[in-house]
């Protein structure tokens, strides 16, 4: 049986925490004590969902008799949920993408936006050397690691994370504006990009959410105004700290914000962000 | 864990229990995780193991009411569920013993001559036995894992699977000449 021991030792992997099991066992609790969940989601949503609203609604105790009746929610379960979430969400109608950045500027808050259509015609408001408070027209196109992206293009993106990511990974790029970790096929940035400005349809969103939840290192440092505060880690010595709403599957605010035009705006707070179809284009 | 159950009870006297009293469930968890979380994680890696165990009781409590004991024990009903989501997973499994085959850690140099020879055999095997486990059916995994890391016998691979117990022999040997062939390649070579 020589064979089959080794197949086992390059196989074994370390026992699960103490943590594991009490997060396991707190989820089968759940499910217990709430009965059968509507199933949304296949076998995701239930899970998650009430792991989320535990971790919101129910303080956590832990003593040395009973176990804690619900764990933390953890980062990546975040993220899951929010990938349960996008795919429920309509699909938005209108002819401009809305795209409004909001943060604390040195005497007041700062806004800029932009609208674009489907093919490609962008106006902006307040962007860097523009006249302040004028809707300009603005041709940026929309990019991902360093390539231009159209409308059609994120429409025919697929909606199961594994295939997205290789999509991603064989997708024109240019290198220099990628990190090491995304160009050796981490792809955490082009991901997070996907998720907060870019018009990415529903179901890529989620494949996008699902494929970045099983980033290593995902961190949930808890709930905040708005939603969650993750830490995702872009490479070694970068992490970016971002706020998602699960239920509405955003990312609402980040300190570094990963553009539709493929830039990064950093801040020492908060960048809040929101998207939106609208007919509305302000002159 | 409640102190109703206690570490000796048989698993059928443990299902009599929860059938009376669904809470009682948590003692399956408690008895088993470990075990479902080590296969899994070995198939997979480790994050996804935290999750796919967790998802493999909740999917059991639901389904609690369609276990029967007559049919086996709780071990093999609980590793045929885990077996289940992994295949959702058969891509990323490829993947990983494809990696594990590119890692060829460095052989180790120091120490004793004994200990060099076995432990530059063994790492050389490393990369051939995980690019068989990756060149495998699924069936073949599926049983071979089962029995090597899940540790189950013939008759609990069968039933965890829901298949013959002779197609668990007859899967495990063609999986075990295919990795033989590998290792035996690979001795005549070291």
């Amino acid at each position: 049986m020589d064979d089959l021991n080794a197949v086992a030792t390059l196989l074994a992997k370390p026992e699960p925490s103490t943590e594991a099991i009490t997060r396991s066992r707190g989820r089968l609790q759940d499910r217990m004590t709430r009965g059968r969940a509507r199933r949304r989601r296949g076998w995701l949503l239930p899970v998650l969902g009430m792991a989320v609203a535990a971790a919101a609604a129910v303080a956590v105790i832990v003593t040395s008799v009973a176990p804690p009746a619900s764990a933390p929610v953890s980062g990546r379960d975040v993220l899951l949920m929010a990938a349960a979430s996008a795919e429920h969400i309509p699909r938005g109608t209108g002819t401009y993408w809305h795209i409004t950045r909001t943060w604390q500027g040195p005497d007041a808050p700062q806004v800029q936006e932009s609208w674009t259509t489907r093919d490609g015609h962008r106006w902006s408001r307040n962007e860097p050397y523009a006249t302040p408070g004028a809707v300009v027209e603005d041709s940026a196109p929309f990019t991902l690691m360093g390539a231009e992206i159209g409308f059609e293009e994120l429409e025919g993106l697929p909606s199961d994370p594994e295939e997205l990511k290789e999509r991603i990974a064989g997708l024109p790029r240019n290198d220099s504006a990628m990190t090491p970790a995304d160009r050796q096929g981490e792809l955490v940035s082009p991901l997070i990009t996907l998720i907060t400005e870019l018009p990415t349809p529903p179901q890529v969103r989620s494949a996008a959410f699902e494929a970045l939840a099983a980033t290593p290192g995902v961190k949930n440092a808890g709930p905040v105004e708005g939603g969650q505060e993750l830490l995702v880690p872009l490479s070694e010595s970068l992490e970016i700290r971002m706020v998602v709403d699960p239920e509405a599957a955003r990312v609402a605010r980040a300190n570094i914000l990963l553009t539709a035009e493929g830039g990064s705006a950093m801040s020492n707070s908060y960048i809040s962000v929101t998207t939106e179809w609208t007919d509305e284009l302000p002159r | 864990m409640s102190a109703e159950v206690s570490e000796q009870m048989t698993d059928a006297e443990l299902v009599a229990r929860y059938r009376r009293d669904p809470d009682l469930f948590t003692a399956v968890h408690d008895r088993y995780y470990r075990d479902i979380y080590l296969y899994v994680a070995g198939r997979l890696d480790a994050q996804i193991a935290e999750d796919l165990a967790a998802e493999t009781f909740l999917l059991a409590f639901d389904r609690r009411d369609r276990y029967d004991p007559e049919r086996g024990d709780l071990r093999p009903w609980l590793f045929g569920i885990a077996t289940n989501l992994i295949a959702r997973h058969r891509r990323k499994e490829t993947r990983h013993y494809k990696a594990l085959a590119k890692l060829g850690p460095e052989p180790v140099v120091e120490g004793h001559e004994d200990r060099v020879v076995t432990s530059i055999t063994a790492e050389r095997m490393q990369p051939h036995l995980a690019m068989a486990l990756a060149a495998l059916s699924g069936g073949e995994r599926d049983v071979l894992l089962l029995v090597a890391l899940g540790q189950l016998s013939y008759d609990e691979a069968a039933q965890a699977l829901g298949i013959a117990v002779g197609t668990v022999g007859s899967r495990l040997s063609r999986a075990r000449s295919k990795i033989l062939a590998l290792i035996d390649k690979e001795n005549a070579r070291g």
